[in-house]
């Protein structure tokens, strides 16, 4: 298991250090202070477009933080040839890939925690008060991120980054489209495409589970259940594709 | 115990768009025994880094058997093993003294920044220790490299090329690194393209050629196998054409070399050249290179 | 270093380039809208982000309303874009309550204006602000007294209605145009908006109505009241409504704020 930290805290030192995260930074900082341009026209609704767009943009960060550096950092290990003293070494595949996936994860929770405090500074400076209840949202973005992360690392076992970044944003939009999707099947009523929905439906992950957006922003609580579903739904499904991706790993050679 | 033991080990390489396989390993037999050190020559493209990586479990064979330590599992092999690799690159990120403390903690161990200083003064690194990785040279990396296998304290070392990349005093010192541990107990094994550095520190050797184990021996014998020619250095003498039929003459100023093939004749010449009022300066026998020997095998 | 140079020349062309676009777009106000694309479609796109999308279209919505306001004054996508972005954030109730005025008042629609707000009931339940808005707009707008009547009432049954709202129920069974009626209901929608555009038409509306009862006061008595405590003192108006920018005075025969 210290196997695991390890390799986690190191794949968190490489990422911390990875210049892309420095533009990120400074571009969400900068979007999140830009939704105050949309204050004068928003007829009165600066409150609720302020948090809307909060809430919005620390999860559209989150999402490119996975995009962007999720899907290197295996390819990286093996195109820099990095992972010749791993393999050798007495690690196991599992060990590798969540370890890979632990360090990641912790970068995007101190991404997420400090994203949401200079919201919450953001919405005192603004708003005069702030609006605790938004931080519900948190809770569901970092499971929502646990999961999408374990889709990078898995998509990043057997195609290169880009492809990998693309499909990973792939899954995570058709992702939220999930009920869309379960409607569609009724509307179409095609079999064939009903068949191919239906796939999509079932297979890929559903991200929708984690929307919260709306409900946070008009307070309106959500049921235990969605808190336990959340938790329990990206945890087990994270895990399978953790172990599907250590064993394509077995399969690998280091030529 | 014999730490490695290679039977017919067979590997394929097979592109999925070419249809054209090339073999990589075509039933290579090798044995590693413990407290050796191993030199493994070939050619480039003969198998040898293909060898040492299914050692490592780096590749996997599509044929015969590679049993490490008697038979033991790949995590417990692994364990025991410290793997450098040709050209090593270590992660850029971090520095000389965090790459050690990480690659520690994969072996479970977690030793004190002294220790690891320790270790890094050995070979030199200790005031590079907090520098970045990627400001490192190709010595250093070697260096360093030689060090990451050790951290571990592994019974087996396997070095793809170690001492390629430095300069005249790095690799005395590499060499002497090896011959320390191995002194310590540890089993080498390493590949070369510089036949003087095998034939300085290994007692045994292995040829490589196009898959397949070509000969192994041990050093001495090896060289030891013949006595080529005898180079006889004298002075003294005026006439000296009546030696021709000896062998190959030379004059440099007023000293003459003769190089004998026929060593049976060496006392005759000697005397003869003592005769005729020759001073012999020295009698030295050519035992065959290990270039020589190996460039043979080649052909063979 | 060469990359970076490269760089600067193609976003001076990418400036260019958007530049003459923007010159090339028609100035035709009324067509730039008549590709916006319906509800569900938008809301596939949005993909997640329903409310931020809807947002935008909120501030869409407003600077198409306002661009018209100072033109021509007409506004034919107007309930088209507030459709849409209710289907995307169902539950902005601003959208609805606001969008129900706009629809009746400028853009002279209350069928749409109906449409609107029963979709927000539909959607908001237990919100009393939609029906309230309802017989608002059945009372100023189409007349209709008994309707207006009926979702006042519909309103004070919701949760967390103001007394208000029960109070315009039953002065409505009135079932006449009163004054009083209209003024109150203005100052209820003044107070209750969030919108400045809102507060802006309350405000018109309870100076009309104010300067229409100084008329009478002039036609039924032969002159001008001294102020508007006497038009309270005759029964002319009940009250006068007290505004967060100030409160209104009679100048010379003029209704204004101070």
């Amino acid at each position: 298991m210290s196997r695991v930290f390890a390799i986690a805290s190191n794949t968190f030192r490489e990422s911390i250090r990875d210049k892309i995260l420095l533009s990120l930074a400074v571009l969400g900082f900068l979007l999140i202070a830009a939704s105050k341009v949309f204050v004068p026209i928003s007829i009165g609704q600066q409150a609720k477009i302020i948090k809307d767009f909060g809430v919005g943009l620390i999860e559209i960060f989150g999402l490119l933080i996975v995009v962007l550096i999720g899907t290197r950092i295996l390819y990286q290990e093996i195109e820099r040839k990095t992972i010749y003293s791993i393999i050798s070494k007495p690690v196991t595949e599992l060990d590798f890939v969540l370890g890979k996936f632990l360090g990641l994860y912790y970068l995007i929770i101190v991404i997420q925690l400090i994203l949401f405090s200079i919201f919450i500074l953001f919405m005192k400076f603004y708003l005069g008060t702030i609006d605790w209840f938004l931080l519900n949202a948190l809770y569901f973005y970092l499971f929502e991120f646990l999961l999408l992360d374990a889709v990078a690392v898995f998509l990043s076992c057997f195609t290169t980054p880009i492809t990998a970044g693309i499909l990973t944003l792939l899954v995570f939009f058709v992702g939220q489209l999930s009920h869309y999707l379960k409607d569609l099947v009724v509307v179409t009523g095609v079999s064939e495409l009903s068949v191919l929905v239906n796939f999509l439906y079932f297979v890929l992950p559903n991200f929708s589970v984690f929307n919260v957006k709306a409900n946070v922003v008009y307070h309106l609580p959500m049921s235990v259940n969605s808190y336990f579903l959340a938790f329990s739904y990206s945890i087990l499904y994270a895990l399978i594709l953790l172990i599907i991706s250590s064993l394509l790993y077995s399969l690998k050679e280091y030529q | 115990m014999k730490v490695i033991e290679i039977k017919n080990l067979v590997k394929i390489y097979a592109s999925p768009f070419m249809r054209k396989k090339s073999i990589g390993l075509n039933g290579l037999n090798m044995e590693v025994g413990e407290g050796e050190i191993f030199g493994l020559l070939g050619p480039n493209g003969a198998g040898k880094t293909t060898a040492l990586k299914i050692i490592t479990y780096l590749l996997k064979p599509n044929g015969g058997s590679v049993t490490l330590f008697g038979g033991v599992g790949s995590l417990e092999a692994r364990k025991r093993m410290g793997f450098l690799p040709e050209n090593p690159t270590f992660y850029r990120h971090l520095t000389g003294m965090e790459l050690l403390q990480f690659y520690s903690r994969l072996y479970g161990r977690n030793p004190t920044r002294k220790e690891l200083e320790e270790k890094l003064k050995v070979v030199g690194l200790k005031d590079s220790k907090d520098r970045r990785i990627s400001g490192y040279s190709k010595g250093m990396l070697q260096r360093i490299g030689l060090i990451q296998t050790l951290i571990g304290d592994p019974d087996l070392l396997v070095l793809d090329e170690p001492l390629s990349g430095l300069d005249p005093v790095g690799r005395r010192e590499m060499k002497d690194l090896i011959r320390k541990v191995n002194m310590e107990g540890k089993t080498v094994l390493f590949s070369s393209h510089i036949l003087s550095d095998v034939e300085a520190i290994c007692n045994r050797v292995g040829i490589i050629v196009d898959g397949k184990m070509k000969k192994v021996g041990y050093i001495g014998e090896i060289l030891k196998s013949e006595i080529r020619y005898i180079d006889i250095e004298f002075e003294g003498m005026e006439k000296i054409d009546w030696l021709n039929e000896y062998g190959d003459l030379k004059k440099e100023g007023k000293v003459i070399y003769l190089r004998i093939k026929d060593t049976e004749k060496k006392d005759k010449v000697l005397k003869e050249i003592s005769r005729r009022g020759g001073k012999i300066i020295s009698v030295v026998p050519q035992r065959q290179s290990l270039e020589e020997h190996f460039i043979r095998t080649l052909n063979e | 270093m060469k990359k970076l140079l490269l760089l600067i020349p193609l976003i001076i062309l990418l400036v260019i380039v958007e530049a003459k676009c923007f010159e090339w777009i028609p100035e035709g106000k009324g067509e730039e809208l008549l590709f916006f694309p319906k509800g569900p479609f938008v809301g596939m796109i949005s993909s997640g982000f329903e409310n931020l999308f809807a947002d935008f279209i909120w501030i869409e919505a407003g600077v198409y309303f306002g661009g018209h306001r100072m033109a021509d004054r007409k506004y034919p996508y107007l309930y088209h874009i507030l459709n849409v972005q209710t289907d995307l954030d169902p539950r902005f109730i601003p959208a609805h309550t606001l969008g129900g005025v706009l629809l009746a008042d400028d853009a002279k629609r209350t069928d749409y204006s109906m449409k609107l707000l029963n979709k927000g009931m539909f959607n908001n339940p237990n919100r009393w602000e939609i029906p309230f808005v309802k017989g608002f707009i059945h009372y100023i707008y189409t007349k209709d007294y008994r309707e207006a009547s009926k979702w006042f009432l519909i309103s004070s049954m919701k949760k967390d209605a103001p007394d208000m709202t029960l109070k315009f129920a039953v002065w409505t069974l009135a079932s006449e145009e009163g004054v009083d009626v209209a003024l109150k209901l203005w100052f209820r929608l003044y107070n209750i908006s969030t919108s400045p555009l809102l507060k802006e038409k309350a405000i018109k509306a309870l100076t009309k109505v104010l300067q229409d009862q100084v008329l009478h006061f002039k036609e039924d008595k032969g002159h001008y009241p001294r102020s508007l405590s006497e038009l309270i003192e005759t029964d002319y108006i009940s009250f006068i409504p007290q505004l967060d920018i100030g409160k209104f005075v009679l100048k010379e025969n003029q209704i204004s704020i101070e």
